[in-house]
């Protein structure tokens, strides 16, 4: 990743996180205040229902009163104590509760025995219990009907003009009618559950208005509350998928008189407002962290202008002279690191500029001495026999005719040799010297080494000499781009060292392979081998092991590789023969082209 | 019943006892004659019970849930006991191989003696058919309405009349009217107001006390009339005078010299009913009936434009006194009605409806421990008094109706 | 014109009796009396019945009575063990088993004669004919070729399927002479000092199992719930000590032998029952919505199966395991009333003879499956307007209406010297 992405990066990520990280802080603290301002809305309405419940108790608790004091029921109460018949007045208690609009009224005797009830007139005779005080503020029930069971809020009431007593039992039903009466928030509803034996069932809900659908899920939350020891238990319920379809509840258990659990009082606050407001904060947050990412492209654009440019140049102006274009100069701008950066860079490639040109002057002059040592060798070598020649013949002047003209004879074929060698020394130069530019076409590898072998067959099985048996491994391989004259004398020139290393005789074996991007061609030999030192030195030109030989021969090879954009490498060990591998590129122009561009 | 011995046109008193004697005869005759019926039957109810039991011992219940009069029941059973003695079958109270419960029933068509014969865990029933000479006594609708009477005071001397209105009482005898009022839940005199009247009383006093607004009370005597206050402190005047006493819904001018009213009534009638010792008035919807227990011995119904007597055979145990009052039955007016009889007899008093042109009887007689002497009507009650012939004191009661449950 | 006009729910069976009439009838007393059959005879052990038929007798249509008519009627009553044939003004009934009480039997109303008129409506010979229908109402004329004399009133207005509170309207309003009352009405009524006709208890009702349920199959179940109902709380308290409680299909004053059977509530051997039975799917007593107490009944008789432990739920309207239903007294003579309660209330009536033996174990043994079981006899009440004179009923309750004439506005008590 360059530095000015990775820059980029840092400047984006920096952004990000610093608005998720408002956008989360803002979006926890609109939580906590909504949830705060739900909480108080809720303690609010638990306090109107407590109120409401209150002055349903009083208006109840005044209405009992009005019955069990009334002359009707002191008249009854007489009449019974005196003994008189209760069948007389199974109806009263009907007509007592739609006289003062109760929805729960009986008359008990002493002995809690029912005499009428309102709720349940078929009830006559069966017993209540008796309530332990008959005075007091009202309390909820449950109270069993024909149809079911249902919450109600009641009072009791002696009627003391007999001794014992008479109690009248009324009440008012909290049915959806009480619920309904409550004026609530807007968001906000309440429902009311009547716990029957524990197990919950939707059908004890009790809701103002609509059918509640889905009541099942409001399970946990009732049976939590039935469970907490009579606390009041929060949750909240998903009513589908969408978040802002949630509710917040809050149970409320309702005790009757006796302590025991009869209810719960379910006050829902929807969640939608908070849902919006944290999508709308996310929704904000988003756009800000977008523009924020925009933003941080800018900057690191105008970074990269003033930081990354510099540094990116550097970089490139790195690649060049790695590249070899040693003339590489970078501009400065500025006195800031990045500046001083630059002008050390600048000063580095000049140094390497010289000190390359140093190098590549001592290379010449290397060269040139090594090729001064090497040629000097070389043509000391038939110097010196021409020079014993000519001394020979200079010595020989006096000798008699025919001893002269023998030794002319001798001197000047030898001379002649000589001079033939050097011929083909200084010519052998010459070629080196001038190795031509390849000329490209596309040549078949294997067509060429079939060739080679065909042309050498004769000195593999040389008389005097043991065999050398050929062996051809030739896979399928596309034609190439090359120069078929070059790469002629390059396997040649492998054969013969092949050879030349196999004085025993033994096996050549020539191999090819296509590679993704090359085709691969193995001259192996079974011969001496090669040390390291000799491996190292291999395409050194003017080196040879060989007894005769200018040492040029590989290195050519490695030219003609060279200008063939291909590689050569050689494995060997000493006594296990050697293999010269080259490599050469399927496609020589495209090889050419994704070389980077010479600086120079 | 009241003795009607003074100065009566027609000896009504020793008529009734007359009649009475007659009816008493008559139905010793019939219960005689009863009594022989029941030989066979009985006897074929033993015979299946000894069937069904064997020789043995049994317990013998016999139940009675007929009209049969009590009389006749004790009869069966004793002719049970001894046709299952003659059958071999032994009556013991306990420990018996047999328990045979016997229960005299009837149907719309005969009696119906039913026997139940258990024997360890298996049960018998035998039944016997009785033809039954009479249709069954019991009314078809049997008896709707029940007399209830609370005694309110008793005295050595002859109480008149008397009426409660709240938590006062006031009580009229020959002499003096007395206030009582209501302490510990017995009745205190309070105050005691003594009257002399111009003239002397006729025998068998009768007197009406008529209660009015502003807590006074008129009283009604043969020739004087009195008005008590009682509103601050108590206060009696009188004065000699014929003035109407009322009578339910009438007025009716009493003979000051006798015990009966003249049969003069205002507003007065088309006809007149005569000389009456009694009279109960009962409303219809457009008119009111006068029921009046005629010094001829005979009960009068008169309704302003018509005059009517019943038939003797309907009225025969009809006494002298009648009171109507509101029974919160049906058919509106309850006329109390004492039974005939002489001051030596227990009274009773039974309640009728007219709901046509015949009175029904429409409750059970309830006994008095002696003759009735007086009976008024007081708005919703009545008050009898009747005289206890074991302690010869003068009981006074509030008399009311009820319908049955 | 006098008009007598009654308001009820339904078409009183007495007015069967005013239109149409039978061979017999069964008085007040129980015993049979002629009507158009003046005499019978019973030869061949029971075998053959012969009855005379009456003279002077018309349709309402003035055919003369005969035996073809009479004969065409009772041949299509399905399912008699008789047959019957004319004879020489007579009708002759034959069978093969002994038919000692068939008198009393033909008795029932639904053996009433009729003949077919010439435009295709059923007319019958007694004091009254049917004028006109209007809906549920009708009107009734006249008969003035009645053999046994022709009514006081000239005709009556029958306003039927009148809602209890209609008819009390109707009373108040001067629309109806004479209305039906709800017996637990009685009292109040007597209270308000109304004039009342107030029958022996002859009307009674019953829980009838009307559903083929496998629980209700097993006759301990039904033993059980007739065990666990308090009869005595629904006599004394929803009905206000009317009537009485009832133990058998017929009330004791019609049988003589009711007492014989059980009627008090034994919750402990109703428990032994049910646990022997195991427990059992829920049970549903169903009563009319329109009639409160039928459902307060049937709350009641809820409760008290749940005190045995059986779920019994009172549901309103036609679909309830059990029902209640009321059945009328048909006959006032024991065996024909027996069997025609037991037909009304679709229980086997076959073979009822007329001794009181035999009626006690034909009762029993109707009793004794429990598919019908009696909670109370009932009084028929009758609430009537002062101007309605000569009022009778039997003592089923039937009102005998031939008898009846109305006052003027302004009648006062008759006058005999």
């Amino acid at each position: 990743m360059s530095f000015r992405r990775r820059l980029l990066a840092v400047f984006s990520v920096m952004i990000v996180a610093t608005v998720v990280a408002i956008a989360w802080i803002i979006s926890v603290r609109t939580k906590q205040v909504f949830e705060a301002a739900d909480a108080e809305r809720t303690e609010a309405l638990v306090r109107q229902f407590q109120q409401e419940f209150q002055r349903r108790g009083e208006s109840v608790a005044h209405r009992v009163d009005a019955i069990a004091q009334s002359e009707a029921t002191a008249r009854m109460a007489l009449d019974l104590a005196q003994g008189g018949d209760a069948a007389a007045y199974v109806n009263d208690a009907t007509q007592a509760a739609q006289a003062h609009q109760l929805d729960f009224l009986e008359f008990l005797k002493p002995d809690g025995a029912i005499i009428s009830s309102a709720q349940w007139p078929a009830r006559f005779g069966y017993k209540e219990q008796v309530p332990a005080k008959a005075t007091g503020p009202a309390f909820l029930k449950r109270e069993e009907l024909p149809e079911g069971s249902a919450l109600g809020m009641f009072a009791v009431r002696a009627v003391k003009v007999s001794e014992p007593p008479i109690y009248v039992i009324g009440g008012e039903r909290l049915d959806r009618d009480f619920l309904s009466s409550i004026s609530l928030p807007v968001g906000m509803r309440a429902f009311l559950y009547r716990n029957q034996n524990g197990v919950f069932d939707a059908q004890n809900f009790i809701v103002p208005g609509d059918i509640l659908s889905g009541a099942d899920k409001l399970a946990p939350i009732v049976q939590a509350a039935e469970e907490n020891g009579g606390q009041e238990v929060r949750g909240i319920v998903h009513w589908t998928g969408d978040l802002a379809d949630a509710e917040s509840f809050h149970a409320i258990p309702l005790k009757g008189d006796d302590g025991n659990l009869i209810g719960v009082l379910l006050v829902g606050s929807s969640r939608r407002a908070l849902v919006e407001l944290v999508h709308h904060i996310r929704a904000v947050a988003l756009t800000v962290g977008g523009f924020g990412i925009l933003a941080a492209i800018l900057i690191s654009m105008w970074l990269a202008t003033r930081v990354t440019r510099p540094v990116e140049e550097l970089a490139i102006a790195a690649g060049s002279v790695a590249a070899g274009n040693w003339d590489t100069h970078v501009e400065v701008a500025g006195t800031d690191e990045l500046a001083q950066l630059a002008d050390s860079f600048n000063k580095m490639t000049h140094e390497i500029i010289e000190h390359r040109e140093r190098l590549v002057q001592s290379e010449r002059v290397a060269a040139w001495r090594e090729l001064a040592r090497r040629l000097a060798h070389e043509l000391k070598n038939p110097l010196f026999p021409l020079q014993i020649t000519v001394e020979n013949l200079l010595r020989s002047r006096h000798l008699p005719e025919a001893e002269f003209d023998e030794i002319f004879r001798e001197s000047t074929a030898t001379l002649l040799a000589e001079i033939a060698n050097l011929k083909t020394i200084i010519g052998r130069f010459s070629d080196f010297s001038k190795m031509p530019q390849p000329q490209l076409q596309r040549v078949q590898i294997n067509d060429l080494l079939k060739r080679i072998v065909a042309l050498h067959e004769p000195q593999f099985n040389a008389p005097g000499r043991p065999p050398i048996k050929p062996v051809l491994e030739l896979s399928a391989i596309p034609e190439i781009d090359a120069d078929p004259d070059l790469l002629h004398r390059v396997f040649s020139n492998l054969v013969l060292n092949a050879m030349d290393a196999m004085p025993e005789g033994g096996t050549l074996t020539l191999r090819t392979r296509e590679l993704e991007n090359a085709v691969q061609i193995e001259v192996s030999d079974s011969g001496t081998g090669l040390t390291p030192e000799e491996r190292a030195r291999l395409f050194t030109p003017y080196y040879t092991s060989k007894r005769h030989g200018t040492g040029l021969g590989l290195a050519i090879v490695q030219s003609v590789i060279s200008d063939h954009r291909g590689s050569i490498a050689v494995e060997s060990e000493p006594g296990r023969g050697a293999t010269f591998s080259i490599e050469l590129p399927k496609h020589l122009e495209s090889a050419i082209k994704a070389e980077p561009a010479r600086v120079g | 019943m009241r003795a009607r011995n003074y100065n009566s046109v027609f000896r009504m008193t020793g008529l009734k006892r007359h009649l009475w004697g007659v009816i008493c005869a008559s139905l010793l005759l019939a219960s005689s004659a009863f009594a022989s019926n029941w030989t066979n039957p009985a006897n074929d109810l033993a015979k299946a019970i000894a069937g069904a039991s064997g020789p043995g011992t049994v317990t013998l219940t016999v139940t009675n849930a007929s009209s049969l009069p009590k009389a006749d029941a004790g009869e069966i059973q004793r002719l049970l006991e001894a046709q299952l003695r003659m059958g071999g079958v032994r009556v013991v109270s306990a420990n018996a191989n047999s328990d045979v419960r016997v229960t005299l029933s009837e149907n719309l068509q005969s009696y119906l003696w039913v026997a139940e014969i258990k024997q360890g865990n298996e049960s018998r029933v035998e039944m016997i058919a009785v033809a039954r000479t009479e249709a069954p006594a019991v009314p078809k609708s049997g008896p709707s309405v029940t007399i209830h009477k609370t005694l309110l005071w008793s005295q050595p001397t002859q109480i008149l009349d008397a009426y409660v209105d709240g938590n006062r009482m006031v009580l009229l005898d020959a002499t003096a009217v007395s206030v009582f009022s209501m302490s510990n839940g017995k009745w205190q005199n309070s105050s005691s107001l003594q009257f002399t009247a111009g003239h002397n009383f006729p025998r068998d006093l009768r007197g009406l006390l008529v209660p009015r607004k502003d807590q006074q009370a008129d009283i009604f005597l043969p020739g004087t009339i009195c008005n008590v206050s009682m509103s601050a402190g108590y206060a009696i005047s009188c004065h000699d005078g014929d003035d109407p006493w009322p009578l339910g819904n009438k007025t009716a001018l009493f003979n000051s010299g006798r015990n009966y009213f003249t049969g003069a009534l205002i507003p007065a009638a088309n006809r007149s009913s005569g000389p009456f010792y009694s009279l109960a008035t009962v409303e219809r919807s457009n008119y009111t009936l006068a029921v009046l227990t005629g010094v001829d011995g005979r009960v009068h119904l008169n309704d302003g434009v018509n005059e009517r007597v019943l038939a003797a055979t309907t009225t025969l145990d009809w006494g002298s006194d009648l009171a109507a009052i509101k029974g919160q039955c049906g058919g509106g007016m309850e006329i109390l009605v004492t039974s005939a009889g002489d001051d030596t007899m227990a009274d009773s008093l039974r309640a009728f409806e007219i709901p046509d042109r015949e009175p029904v009887q429409v409750s059970a007689a309830t006994d008095f421990p002696g003759p009735i002497t007086a009976l008024w009507t007081h708005g919703e009650t009545a008050t009898a008094v009747a005289r206890n012939l074991r302690t010869g004191s003068y009981e006074a009661y509030s008399v009311s109706v009820t319908c049955n449950q | 014109m006098q008009t007598v006009v009654m308001s009820g729910d339904s078409t009183p069976e007495a007015l069967d009796g005013l239109a149409f009439e039978t061979l017999v009838t069964i008085d007040d007393s129980g015993h049979l009396q002629p009507a158009l059959a003046t005499s019978w005879t019973s030869s061949n052990n029971g075998l053959r019945w012969e009855f005379e038929l009456r003279h002077g007798v018309t349709f309402h249509d003035g055919t003369p009575l005969n035996p073809s008519p009479v004969v065409e009627t009772l041949s299509k009553i399905s399912n008699q063990p008789w047959r019957v044939r004319p004879g020489n003004n007579s009708v002759i009934f034959e069978s093969d088993s002994a038919l000692p009480n068939l008198p009393a039997m033909l008795s029932l109303p639904q053996f009433a004669i009729s003949a077919m008129s010439s435009t295709g409506e059923a007319v019958g010979t007694g004091p009254f004919q049917i004028d006109r229908r209007n809906g549920p109402s009708f009107t009734l004329k006249a008969n003035d070729d009645y053999w046994g004399g022709r009514p006081f009133i000239d005709a009556l207005e029958l306003l039927t399927s009148r809602a209890p509170r209609d008819q009390q309207n109707d009373f108040s309003f001067d629309r109806a002479d004479v209305i039906g009352l709800a017996p637990e009405q009685l009292r109040r009524a007597q209270q308000d000092r109304l004039r009342l006709g107030v029958s022996r208890p002859a009307e009674t009702l019953f829980v009838v199992i009307s559903s083929a349920k496998a629980e209700l199959r097993d006759v301990r179940v039904r033993q059980a719930i007739s065990l666990a109902i308090d009869r005595e709380a629904i006599h004394s308290v929803i009905f206000q000590h009317q009537g009485e409680t009832a133990s058998g299909l017929l009330p004791n004053w019609l049988s003589g032998y009711e007492f014989l059977f059980e009627s008090s509530q034994d919750l402990t051997r109703a428990r032994q029952l049910r646990m022997e039975v195991g427990q059992t799917p829920a049970i549903s007593i169903g009563y009319d919505p329109g009639d409160p107490t039928e459902r307060v009944i049937a709350e009641r008789i809820a409760l008290n199966a749940h005190d045995i432990g059986l779920n019994m739920q009172a549901v309103a309207g036609n679909s309830g395991d059990l029902r209640i239903r009321s059945v009328t007294l048909p006959s006032l003579d024991p065996a024909a009333a027996l069997s025609g309660s037991l037909d009304r209330l679709g229980l086997p009536s076959a073979s009822i003879m007329s001794t009181t033996e035999s009626l006690y174990a034909s009762e029993r043994a109707a009793l004794q499956t429990y598919e019908a079981i009696p909670l109370v006899h009932l009084p028929r009440v009758t609430m009537l307007k002062d101007r309605v004179r000569d009022w009778s009923a039997s003592p089923a309750g039937e009102w005998q209406l031939d008898r009846v004439w109305l006052a003027a506005r302004n009648a006062r008590v008759e006058v005999h010297p």
